[in-house]
């Protein structure tokens, strides 16, 4: 099962992912509407997205009382059914990384569902600070980026 | 039914009373005007007095106004116009315009434009928050560097992530060169429009918008995307940009422009390599809204006198006027000075023209200690040149000679020496509707007839980079975008020869189209056939149908491109330039290049006339640059020639020119 990974050190901050996000889903170009978010210091020259990384236990799941949250087994995205949502708005409290979000118009929850497989953000991301791969080559690309940094390497 | 692209709402503040009102966009203005430039020229052209000569004026209009596919997936479509009525620095109609944020989030509150009237009677900042738009006391922030007065509205305006333009104590102080800086990083700038801020008692706009902006088409939307994408990424120029900015031109354009006309040879350009710019100082690439190009950086200054500085921004058209036309080659000094002039709220090819002029009287001994105070202007005093900016911010000391323009600052001089103000004019690179000129194009037929002209900032952004370089044949223009009967007449024309002057009109013509639908549309020119990208006139057509769903071919585009200009025209002419400003200062012509790779080159007065006034024919224009009726009413301006006529600046009637 792949996983949206974020490298924030790449970020350029341009929102391409939050605008086909939101176009994607809403087929309005919204970035407050999107399903992830690119968070800014300008002074710092620091841009981080933050996105849903579809926890294997996942406190959104846990906190929705009328178990309106669910996972795509295809995908291993979580998924809201608006149908049983009940606007409590306790995922949005209880997720960790802030990956929750209140649509501006509708007032629902929405999160991330990895567009059924072919996440959207990751394909207009230029620098690939947003990737779609198995957790297992993103864990290695890490540990090889932070032992060529530790030898000093090429 | 409702607009896609567009938001359907202009905002109106009048500073005088306070009053904020919304109109609703007109959806046939729209069509005509398109966006950012267009709508500004229109917008202020309807309701500008002409008759006021003061920059000053609460009547003066400023205009705000992202382009129509700013805030939309169209590739590096932020951009946002900062438009005047009459420019203090420049005596007529100037817009500029920016990256970064603030022209998406303006769209994404649902305002296709901002039109400001007045002058508030105590400095203050509009917030604007969707619906709610207000204007809030700024009495606590005047004074009030930009960077400091962000982290205090960033604390009390209740925005989180907002966008923002702010000026700094130049725009209050009504200085020459001040721009509203916009985002922190990113520079509207040109014509002193900060000055007009400062004079309303403007500090800053902050806005965040939720609402969103309607895509009538979003797969076409997403096609149209992808295919300038995939081929843009195909480009070596592109990774080139994304690696470098626009740094890689310093060492390349820096030889046009070191201590201006002084040109040293033994100059350390080694100082200013793009390699070392990346290597020592560079920590991330940036962008602006939507672009997947990146070709901002931040840096950090690691060592030395401003260690743990940081800041983004230093395009060419920064590094070169502080950096080498001041005499100055440590980058570490450059891009402090960088912080400096954004900090303070300038343009730094203004103010680096500005000092650098200096220095150049100071050398020539018509600039003396009594009348700087004693501070010494010698080429490459970084020290003198800082304390320097920031006196004309202040207005303080021989700062505020210049904080009233350089020209008034040579005439005072002369006056004080006792000589012909020439002598000091002739050492300021400006045309004669003087906007300043970062470099000598004297070689460059096709960009020194480009700057002799224009009103706008005077780098890539808005000017023809293809014709500075050779070899472009019709496989090269249809490449990079040009649509193919345009790259067919071309083709047979001298256009891909920068070293001679003929048909450079013709180029000419079509580039100021392409740009004014470029600044309209809000899609920045580093994109574009003018950067040698690979987005041209065809791809916009493609992007703006997809997201307003009303089909447009390039030549409708092109069309509205030329009504835009058109406009422009009328308003100059109101303003009082006449044919003798679309030039430059005579001494610029029949003087060969002195030294350097270039020695020798002669910009011809005669040969330029012709390419001027073959492009006045090319717009419907008599001899004189006077807009015929036949084109205006072609194009559906029969008011502006009715306007026009009023005030004797028509063309003389003889059945018109067709186009």
């Amino acid at each position: 099962m792949k996983m949206l990974a974020v490298d924030y050190t790449r970020c350029t901050g341009c929102r391409l992912c939050e605008i086909a996000c939101s176009l994607h889903h809403d087929g309005v170009a919204n970035p407050a509407a999107a399903r992830l978010a690119v968070i800014h210091w300008d002074e710092e020259g620091l841009h981080v997205p933050a996105v849903c990384q579809q926890c294997d236990t996942a406190m959104c799941e846990a906190v929705c009382q009328p178990r309106a949250i669910h996972r795509n087994p295809g995908t291993g995205a979580l998924l809201v059914d608006s149908a049983l949502c009940i606007g409590c708005r306790m995922c949005v409290v209880g997720c960790p990384y802030g990956a929750m979000s209140v649509h501006p118009a509708t007032r629902r929850v929405i999160k991330c569902d990895l567009c059924s497989g072919d996440p959207q953000c990751v394909r207009f991301c230029e620098t690939g600070a947003l990737r779609y791969a198995e957790p297992e080559a993103v864990a290695f690309a890490k540990r090889a980026a932070t032992a060529r940094a530790l030898s000093g390497g090429a | 039914m409702a607009l896609c692209g567009w938001t359907g709402r202009i905002l109106r503040v009048d500073l005088s009373s306070g009053t904020i009102r919304c109109q609703d966009l007109d959806p046939r203005f729209a069509e005509q005007y398109l966006g950012g430039q267009g709508f500004a020229e229109r917008l202020i052209f309807d309701e500008h007095d002409f008759a006021e000569r003061d920059p000053f004026s609460p009547k003066n209009v400023l205009c705000i106004a992202p382009g129509a596919l700013t805030g939309t997936l169209t590739p590096g479509s932020g951009r946002v116009t900062v438009a005047v009525g009459l420019s203090p620095s420049l005596g007529g109609y100037l817009d500029a315009n920016a990256g970064g944020q603030f022209g998406a989030e303006l769209k994404y509150a649902n305002y296709d434009a901002i039109v400001i009237t007045g002058r508030a009677p105590h400095p203050v900042y509009l917030r604007i928050a969707d619906d709610a738009v207000e204007l809030r006391d700024a009495r606590h922030l005047w004074g009030k560097r930009v960077r400091e007065t962000d982290r205090l509205l960033q604390a009390e305006a209740g925005l989180a992530q907002y966008a923002r333009l702010i000026i700094g104590p130049a725009g209050e102080n009504r200085a020459h060169g001040s721009m509203p800086t916009c985002d922190l990083f990113r520079a509207p700038s040109a014509g002193s429009t900060g000055a007009v801020f400062g004079a309303k008692n403007l500090k800053a706009i902050v806005v965040k918008g939720t609402r969103g902006v309607r895509v009538a088409r979003p797969q076409d939307a997403f096609a149209a995307f992808a295919a300038v994408f995939e081929k843009n990424r195909a480009e070596p120029r592109f990774r080139r940009f994304g690696e470098q900015g626009t740094k890689w031109l310093v060492e390349l354009s820096g030889v046009l422009n070191c201590q201006y006309n002084v040109q040293p040879r033994d100059f350390p350009y080694a100082n200013l390599s793009v390699e070392r710019f990346r290597k020592e100082f560079a920590t991330a690439s940036k962008a602006c809204h939507a672009c997947f190009q990146h070709c901002d950086h931040h840096w950090h200054i690691r060592q030395g006198r401003f260690a743990g500085e940081q800041g983004s921004g230093g395009e060419a058209g920064t590094i070169i006027p502080l950096g080498p036309a001041c005499g100055v080659s440590d980058y570490a000094t450059i891009l402090h000075l960088t912080n400096l002039v954004n900090d303070l709220g300038f343009d730094s090819i203004a103010i680096g023209t500005a000092v650098a002029t200096s220095m150049h009287w100071w050398q020539e001994g018509l600039l003396t200690p009594e009348d700087t105070g004693g501070l010494p202007l010698e080429w490459g005093n970084a020290a003198a040149q800082e304390e320097l900016i920031v006196q004309i911010a202040e207005r303080r000391g021989y700062g505020a000679l210049l904080a009233d323009g350089i020209f008034h600052a040579a005439r005072e001089l002369a006056r004080r020496r006792g000589v012909e103000p020439e002598r000091l004019m002739r050492l300021i690179r400006a045309n004669k509707k003087r906007r300043e000129v970062p470099a000598d194009f004297r070689p460059l037929k096709g960009l020194a007839f480009s700057r002799g002209l224009d009103i706008r900032e005077c780098d890539v952004l808005n000017t023809d980079t293809l014709l500075a370089e050779g070899n472009v044949d019709y496989e090269r223009f249809r490449r990079i975008g040009i649509p193919e009967p345009i790259a067919r007449q071309w083709a047979d024309t001298y256009i891909g020869n920068p070293m001679v002057f003929d048909d450079k009109s013709l180029a000419k013509f079509y580039s100021d189209n392409h740009v004014t639908v470029c600044n309209s549309l809000g899609i920045c020119q580093r994109f574009t056939t003018w950067a040698q990208m690979r987005m041209g006139l065809e791809d916009f057509a493609h992007c703006f149908s997809a997201t307003t769903g009303i089909d447009v071919s390039w030549e409708d585009l092109h069309r509205a491109g030329d009504r835009i200009r058109q406009i422009e025209q009328a308003m100059q002419l109101l303003h009082g330039f006449r044919k003798e400003h679309d030039y430059f200062p005579d001494n610029y012509y029949g003087v060969p290049v002195e030294h350097g790779r270039f020695e020798g080159a002669v910009l011809d007065r005669e040969e330029y006339t012709r390419e001027l006034e073959n492009l006045y024919r090319l717009r419907g224009w008599d001899a004189e640059g006077r807009p015929t009726r036949a084109r205006l009413v072609d194009l559906g301006l029969d008011d502006v020639a009715a306007r026009l006529e009023a005030a004797g600046l028509l063309a003389p009637d003889r059945g018109g020119i067709s186009p």
